[in-house]
């Protein structure tokens, strides 16, 4: 990257966080998630009759058609298909400038990755303390949750860094956020302040 | 790196000491089948250096397992290894101050008054 990297590199970082090489892995962390979150819906609304538990014994038939796992108006892995669903969308959005054009939908994504990592932890304390089981494909969901998390939020944070910059630059930072203005110069920052622009960015 | 993935590994354990050491029905099993997989997640988080900093919520969860075997009936090598487990949990935390100077000197350039990289700042590098 090394011909686009001052368009593309947020300043003092080394990389792009919002490079494929580092979304696509995300991207498809959260496929494989979905995958196993409807299987586990599939058996859960008895489109499938039985579960693959090849430790557990009975425990994910336990823990699938356990109380809490109803407690919503639609199964537990029904709402983590729709979570990983969500990530993968947003994970896929926008271009490789996106941490600097679109902040919201890189901190939109990283709401999404974020909360779904914690529900999943929420749901593997349950399953032992209320029902004395593990579910195998249940935990495997979440640590798919859990390796998503440290990808995610780099992104998060250079896109922050860049909307301060805007608003301490006494640029419009609201603007900029929702990539209304597509540059910190079209957001009222005063061009000697942002070299990018003065190299033709 | 490796501090947070030993207190990974020990969360992990946690998770399966009841059934190993015999204490699922006490509430000492609930404990750790409750605070091991808190742990292990922080951890295996805090592996990296740009989420190293949520470590410290495992100074919140491992001093429950100090306190815990004290005032639970449960067999003695289960208050001992929940006891022990908390205890190296608590002294490997701190260990492996994350280097953010790759990631724009990380989150705490967010703070009010700290300073940030401006636009002028380098970019790329060597392995960039």
């Amino acid at each position: 990257m090394s011909g686009q990297s001052r368009e593309l590199t947020p300043p003092g970082w080394r990389t792009n966080p919002s490079s494929w090489g580092e979304r696509l892995p995300i991207v498809g962390l959260a496929l494989v998630g979905l995958a196993i979150a409807l299987y586990l819906t599939a058996f859960q609304y008895e489109l499938v009759d039985t579960i693959w538990e090849p430790f557990f014994g009975d425990g994910s038939r336990t823990v699938l058609t356990s109380a809490t796992s109803t407690i919503l108006p639609v199964s537990d892995g029904a709402l983590g298909a729709f979570g990983y669903l969500l990530d993968a969308m947003t994970g896929v959005i926008g271009g490789t400038k996106r941490w600097r054009t679109m902040p919201w939908i890189v901190i939109v994504f990283g709401i999404f990755v974020g909360p779904l990592g914690t529900i999943s932890i929420l749901l593997v304390i349950a399953q032992p303390v209320l029902y004395d089981s593990y579910c195998t494909l249940c935990l495997a969901s979440a640590v798919i949750s859990l390796a998503m998390i440290p990808p995610a939020v780099d992104e998060v944070l250079a896109s922050s860094q860049e909307v301060k910059r805007v608003w301490k630059a006494g640029g419009n930072w609201w603007r900029f956020f929702w990539g209304l203005d597509s540059s910190p110069v079209e957001a009222g920052v005063d061009p000697e302040q942002y070299p990018a622009a003065v190299e033709g960015n | 790196m490796w501090a947070q993935a030993v207190n990974a590994v020990l969360g992990v354990w946690l998770m399966f000491a009841p059934a190993v050491l015999g204490h699922t029905e006490s509430v000492l099993g609930n404990v750790d089948r409750g605070i091991g997989p808190s742990i292990g997640a922080v951890a295996a988080v805090a592996t990296t250096q740009i989420s190293r900093s949520v470590r410290w919520l495992n100074w919140l969860f491992a001093p429950v397992l100090l306190v815990a075997p004290w005032f639970l009936d449960a067999p003695l090598v289960s208050k001992v290894n929940s006891a022990i487990v908390g205890l190296i949990v608590i002294a490997l935390t701190p260990i492996g101050h994350p280097n953010q100077s790759r990631y724009g000197n990380g989150w705490f350039t967010l703070l009010p008054l700290h300073p940030l990289p401006g636009w002028d700042a380098e970019r790329g590098g060597k392995d960039g």
